[in-house]
């Protein structure tokens, strides 16, 4: 019988993140991704609101969605950024030149410019096992190098809360039911692309408040 | 922040893009007056007949070197300009479409305008442009006036591929973008031209002007009625003197008045001050579409 092409999908669920940031710390430490600029694949944000002594801190992860419909995707004028047959988007490091027409076009901020200087830095630190030997653009791949070997994610592989979770929505599992029943809801689905993030909502951390608090894209960018 | 009055909608805040900052802005405003300068210098030769060569011969080849001067700032802005020949490899990019406007415009307007200077100038190859089929030179400076007019429709187009920018993506930028474009390309020719092509570029220049007031009209009705991130927008741009006093007031409304006080009373000088606003305007307009950018994020 022929295989089927796995349709993965990720859960995020806002009741159990806790904030402590080891999927930030897991992904920069398995993606060499640039923590000295500030600039991650995935992050947490953390919000406090209210004030003393009504006051809480909400925590709200996020990464890139890879959007069945790819804005990204189209408004690459190189092809740098593709697709591969199970729908994750990569980018071609050679390939991008680093327009920034994809961060530009991205509705969810996942991406951001790995630039000479972070390419230095990575050669410093990681030395012949550095993966970004080029300036590009860079985001979030799910760790795309891991599922091919059947491994998770290593922000999954790493949450100690659960909060984080991924699956195949052709197989029966908890991710896919909490998918399918409508529990987890993708973000701006009236865009059209088709997220296959979703998120379980909490009451402690209502969608569409966390940007309110951020002074500049989720990703620290160049002007 | 107040909360309760961000949750009522009176102070929301929007993350605000800095991806594409001035750069791209005298990209966007030198490509749009580029282009147009080219697709008015056919327009007027071509179509109107205006028997004027060296001026819309030199104008197609300044118009070029515009566009591609602006094309510099791009390049600057790129993480690795030296590859940027890439962006010919895919053709959904918007980008991908502008670049090959201006490359057909580039060829066709250089071979064009050449052509037209090569009766009054002498440079190495003017025999040779002379001794060619004039048709098929007419049927270049027609090509290349229409990819001068892409051109600055491209400028819009390609800001609006950003689904999470709602003043960008929309389908009135592009033709905001271009009537600017045509606009500034008209106060060009009313700088440089003879009078009785000033005068022409001023009429037309006077319902562009018309036209870029009702379609501004139109985008702060969009916005304001459209969403919460545009009624943000409205309100910062009614907070911010460099749009409304500068380029609103200053490169739209004046130039506008001036134009039609100087149709009245013929005044070169007049006419000159315009056409100065009027460049200013759309390198304003650019600046602040940019500077406005505010992305609606879903979380």
């Amino acid at each position: 019988m022929e295989k089927l092409i796995p349709k993965w999908v990720f859960v995020v669920d806002l009741n159990s993140c806790v904030g402590c940031d080891a999927c930030m710390a897991a992904c920069a430490q398995e993606n060499q991704t640039p923590y000295w600029s500030n600039k991650w694949r995935t992050k947490v944000e953390q919000i406090e609101i209210g004030e003393f002594p009504e006051v809480k801190r909400i925590f709200f992860p996020h990464l890139c969605m890879q959007c069945q419909n790819t804005p990204c995707y189209y408004a690459c004028p190189t092809g740098a950024t593709y697709k591969t047959e199970e729908g994750i988007v990569l980018v071609n490091h050679e390939r991008c030149i680093g327009c920034e027409a994809c961060v530009i076009a991205c509705p969810y901020g996942a991406r951001y410019p790995y630039e000479k200087d972070d390419v230095e830095e990575c050669e410093k630190i990681y030395g012949e096992e550095a993966k970004h030997t080029t300036p590009h653009i860079d985001k979030c791949t799910w760790c795309y190098h891991r599922l091919k070997e059947g491994l998770e994610p290593a922000c999954v592989e790493t949450c100690p809360t659960n909060c984080r979770m991924f699956g195949d929505l052709n197989i029966d599992s908890y991710v896919s039911r909490l998918i399918l029943e409508g529990k987890a809801q993708p973000l701006s689905p009236q865009l059209g692309t088709e997220p296959k993030v979703f998120y379980v909502v909490s009451k402690e951390t209502p969608i569409g408040v966390v940007s309110h608090h951020l002074d500049e894209p989720p990703y620290k960018q160049t002007i | 922040m107040d909360n309760l009055t961000m949750y009522f909608g009176n102070y929301q805040h929007f993350v605000h893009q800095t991806a594409w900052g001035w750069m791209i802005a005298v990209y966007l405003f030198l490509g749009g007056l580029g282009g147009a300068i080219g697709a008015l210098s056919s327009y007027f030769y071509i179509i109107k007949k205006e028997n004027h060569p060296l001026l819309f011969g030199l104008s197609t080849l300044i118009g070029i070197g515009l566009v591609n001067f602006g094309g510099i700032f791009l390049l600057i802005h790129m993480l690795k300009p030296w590859f940027a020949f890439f962006v010919w490899l895919h053709p959904t990019s918007w980008i991908f479409w502008g670049a090959s406007f201006i490359l057909i415009y580039t060829i066709t307007g250089i071979v064009w305008g050449l052509f037209l200077i090569s009766d009054s100038i002498n440079f190495p190859l003017s025999k040779k442009l002379k001794s060619l089929d004039k048709a098929l030179l007419d049927k270049l400076g027609f090509i290349s006036g229409v990819m001068g007019l892409l051109t600055a429709l491209y400028t819009g187009l390609l800001l609006s591929t950003a689904p999470a920018i709602p003043l960008w993506s929309n389908p009135g930028l592009p033709v905001l973008f271009m009537v600017s474009a045509l606009s500034t390309g008209t106060a060009y020719f009313m700088l440089i031209s003879p009078n009785h092509i000033a005068h022409q570029n001023e009429k037309l220049d006077i319902v562009l002007l018309g036209l870029e007031i009702i379609i501004i009209v139109a985008f702060f009705n969009y916005l304001f009625i459209s969403s919460a991130v545009g009624k943000y927008i409205v309100s910062k741009m009614f907070d911010s003197i460099g749009f409304l006093g500068f380029f609103v007031i200053l490169g739209l409304i004046i130039p506008f008045l001036l134009e039609i006080y100087a149709i009245k009373k013929h005044s070169k000088s007049i006419l000159i001050i315009a056409s100065l606003l009027v460049l200013i305007g759309g390198f304003l307009l650019r600046f602040y579409i940019l500077k406005f950018g505010y992305y609606v994020y879903p979380y």
